[in-house]
């Protein structure tokens, strides 16, 4: 529109009869008012896009057995028990009969270097994953992605038993650590 | 000289090339857009090294906020159209055609089933703000069941997902939320997390 106003304008200027009146106006349209839309949709549109989509991640859960007769029966050697715990804490122990507990956290440093040993040491091993009060979501999803990453023979997810909490009083007992609540199984 | 002067022309830019550019992104953000629904409760979500891309539609989720409410949200006018007749009928709320039109424009329920109509009956702008106490998941009256099955019943494809903020203490509702499904037969599913930054070191 700038444009044609100015054409108009030199004609007036030339109006001497320089330039010819009946020369015809340009025809050309100004483009400024479209790149103005066309960047403000732009805008819009490029602050509306979220390129960043969400993962997910499979779960499958086991079909829920009334019976534990049909379980599988595994050797206590071969099984790996995590307790996740509030605080970002995490026990470990092999075994069920007086097992040696330790305590590792989330980095990998601790639970994925901790699983890799135990899983090249011994590939048969089946690890439970238990969570205690405390425990988070976020934990939840970070120790099954850890096994996701190691993947172990075979892990679940369980409940705590009255054999796991008898263990981690007894060691909490001995390290002489705030006890912890433990969740009461069942439910 | 003034004349000559005149002649001298503006200097203009043809804008035209500009304008192509500019409708063609525009049309490329357009077409690649597509709004997610609004969570009813701020989640953020935990990060993992999973690598599948959450699906865009055909799927039934389950919300966890952070102070353990739990929600559900199906996607599609026509799932949700027969999702609500099944809820309307197992519960006999009475609903109007009315109803169902405004329970259709919703993104997540989170109210005890009794408290859906009169949740309904609300002005569009106090449904937005009003406080949803989340789906009652107590084994005595589980109606994230109900949810899951009629939802399940509404799209058969759809994908259940479990959508929950970090934060949110495993006990109880995450766990309720897992038992249930594992109730409702539902085995196979997904969580909802973001892409972590650090590769794993292996």
């Amino acid at each position: 529109m700038a444009e044609v106003s100015t054409e108009k304008k030199r004609g007036e200027k030339g109006g001497g009869g320089i330039i010819k009146k009946g020369k015809k106006l340009s025809t050309r349209v100004d483009m400024t008012p479209v790149v103005d839309l066309a960047f403000l949709l732009l805008t819009f549109f490029m602050l509306a896009t979220t390129f960043i989509k969400p993962q997910v991640m499979e779960m499958i859960l086991p079909t829920k057995s009334e019976d534990s007769d049909n379980a599988p029966k595994v050797n206590e050697k071969n099984v790996m028990t995590i307790i996740l715990d509030g605080d970002n804490k995490i026990y470990w122990f092999i075994g069920i009969t007086d097992p040696k507990v330790e305590l590792t956290n989330y980095s990998s440093e601790g639970i994925r270097k901790v699983l890799q040993e135990q899983i090249k040491s011994n590939p048969k091993l089946v690890i439970l994953v238990k969570l205690d009060e405390g425990s988070t979501y976020e934990n939840f999803v970070d120790i099954f992605d850890e096994l996701t990453i190691t993947k172990p023979k075979s892990f679940a997810l369980d409940e705590l038993s009255d054999n796991d909490k008898e263990i981690m009083q007894r060691y909490l007992g001995v390290t002489d650590v705030q006890p912890v609540g433990l969740q009461p199984t069942g439910g | 000289m003034a004349t000559k002067q005149s002649k001298r022309s503006r200097p203009t830019i043809d804008m035209t090339p500009m304008v192509d550019l500019g409708f063609l992104l525009v049309t490329f953000f357009m077409m690649t857009t597509q709004f997610s629904p609004t969570d009813i409760v701020p989640i953020s979500m935990p990060s993992s090294t999973a690598d599948i891309k959450l699906p865009e539609s055909n799927l039934s989720t389950v919300l966890i906020s952070k102070d353990g409410r739990v929600f559900y949200r199906m996607d599609g006018t026509k799932n949700l159209k027969a999702l609500g007749k099944s809820i309307n009928d197992k519960y006999s709320l009475g609903l109007t055609d009315h109803d169902i039109e405004r329970f259709i424009s919703q993104t997540a329920f989170g109210m005890p089933i009794m408290g859906l109509k009169q949740f309904l009956a609300l002005p569009e702008l106090d449904q937005k703000t009003a406080f949803q106490p989340g789906i009652p998941i107590e084994s005595g009256q589980n109606e994230l069941a109900d949810w899951l099955v009629f939802g399940r019943i509404a799209n058969p494809q759809a994908r259940i997902v479990v959508k929950a903020d970090k934060g949110t203490s495993y006990y109880p509702s995450v766990k309720k939320v897992l038992d249930t499904l594992r109730d409702c037969n539902i085995l196979r599913f997904a969580l909802i997390t973001d892409q972590e930054q650090k590769t794993p070191s292996i």
